[in-house]
Formats: C-alpha cells, sequence, structure tokens
C-alpha cells in the first residue's frame, strides 16, 4: 500500500493506494503516529484507492481515531469503495467515523 | 462441475498474505460467486490466514501456512492449517462482532483487534476448527447458491 500525504490549511490528508491490511496497516499506523506526536490531528483518509480492507485495517483506523480524539482531533473517512464500504458498515465501524464522499466534503466537515 | 482443487503454501510473512487474497478472487470468480461474496470469501480467508501467523506462529517467519480451496457443485471450502500453537476452541465459539455497543461516544470501549473471526462467522455459512496431530485448520464453508 502506498501513502501519500498532503497538508491543506490545518488539515492532513493521507492518501492511500491498495490493499489496508495487516501488512500495511503497520506503515498507516507508523505515519498516523508521528502525526500525532507533532500535534497534527485533523486528519482525512481519502481511502479512493483502497480496493480492500480486513479487520487488521479497520483496527488501525479505530486506534488512530482515539489517538487525535484524544488530542481534540478527528479522522474522516473519504470516498470509500462499494466493497470496502460494506465491511465498515458490517462491522458497524460506520458509526463511529465521519464517511464523506469525497475529500473536499470531509474537509469542510471540519 | 466436479470437484476442483488448489492448495498453496505461503510461508508464515504477512507481506505474502495478500498473494492468498489475489488466488482466492480469482477462484471465487471461476466458481461463479458475485463480486461481493468473492470479497468477502476473500476477506474471510485473509482473516483465518493472518490468524494464523500472528498468533499460531506469533509473527515469527520460516513455517508454514498451508490454504486449500475446494470447489463443489453445492460449496466451495477453504481450509486455512498450520502447525503452531493451537487457539482455544473457544474464541471461535465465543466470536463476535462486538458491534452492538458501537457508537461514536463511546469510542474507548471500541476494541482495535479481535474482529476477524466475528467477520468469518458473519460472512461463511459453516466454520469449524480442527487442532489434531499438531495441525490446525479453520475449515470455511460457502455454499453457492
Amino acid at each position: 500500500m502506498e501513502i501519500s500525504q498532503k497538508r491543506i490549511e490545518d488539515m492532513d490528508v493521507l492518501a492511500l493506494t491498495g490493499r489496508l491490511e495487516a501488512a500495511s496497516a503497520k506503515k498507516l499506523k507508523g505515519c498516523v503516529d508521528a502525526l500525532v506526536k507533532e500535534k497534527r490531528v485533523k486528519l482525512i483518509v481519502d481511502m479512493a484507492g483502497v480496493d480492500f480492507i480486513d479487520s487488521s485495517g479497520l483496527g488501525t483506523l479505530v486506534s488512530s481515531l482515539r489517538a487525535v480524539n484524544e488530542e481534540k482531533g478527528d479522522v474522516k473517512v473519504a470516498a470509500l469503495q462499494k466493497q470496502v464500504r460494506s465491511i465498515f458498515e458490517l462491522t458497524r465501524l460506520h458509526r463511529i467515523f465521519g464517511i464523506f464522499d469525497n475529500v473536499e466534503v470531509a474537509r469542510k466537515s471540519f | 462441475m466436479g470437484l476442483r482443487k488448489v492448495k498453496l503454501i505461503i510461508e508464515s510473512d504477512l507481506d505474502d498474505v495478500p498473494l492468498v487474497g489475489i488466488a482466492v478472487n480469482r477462484f471465487c470468480a471461476y466458481a461463479d460467486f458475485s463480486e461481493t461474496d468473492a470479497f468477502n470469501i476473500e476477506l474471510c480467508v485473509i482473516e483465518a490466514v493472518t490468524n494464523s501467523i500472528k498468533h499460531a506462529y506469533g509473527e515469527e517467519s520460516g513455517h508454514e501456512v498451508m490454504i486449500s480451496f475446494t470447489l463443489s457443485d453445492t460449496d466451495a471450502v477453504f481450509e486455512i492449517c498450520d502447525k503452531g500453537q493451537p487457539m482455544d476452541p473457544e474464541r471461535l465459539k465465543k466470536a463476535d462482532l462486538g458491534a452492538s455497543h458501537i457508537e461514536k461516544q463511546n469510542i474507548d470501549s471500541v476494541a482495535d483487534s479481535g474482529r476477524g473471526l466475528g467477520i468469518i462467522k458473519e460472512i461463511m455459512d459453516r466454520v469449524e476448527y480442527r487442532s489434531e496431530k499438531e495441525r490446525n485448520c479453520l475449515i470455511l464453508k460457502k455454499n453457492i447458491s
């Protein structure tokens, strides 16, 4: 999985491409941990390029959300592909994440 | 269609798990599962293989995870086997998605991990665990409708 990072005003957009699963989730966790350390806690995860997610990937998003919440921040999830979205819904995790059609709408929600 | 069977062996390395996923997805397409079913079955097999590597082998490299796919006229069966630490069968019995209490206001009680078996039980039509002769197998069955 590739992660490209972009700063928009006081927000950080992490655009993911590929499969978000056990091996790649560690990479995302490292990226979020580094941002939280710098108190950059308004995160948008652009999932348009993610075509597969497993419970490890979901778990990393949950731990990221908890970490930024502790610093009064939030994680917004943007542009979920249909099958990936269905797994958020199956596990009910759509109830704890703000999920938006695209990065622009997610950005405006902060 | 007669019985069709494929066997794969991977090293206990999380970086190799996506290869199994891709193979499962193609197998499901061959078996005429819908795109959604193929995605969901791939997810279940990935969860099982990841559990073998993480829990049975403690993420130690140099071990093997054996995966077989068997297709009949009525169902597809996926066996994921390892020779590591057996799982307590109670874990499978008790596994669920833990989803009933998930709300934004109680994020602290939402678990980071432990959803894999719950997902498998939710998606698959039958799930069995066998541990005998130092070989542990999770057997997942999906009916062909």
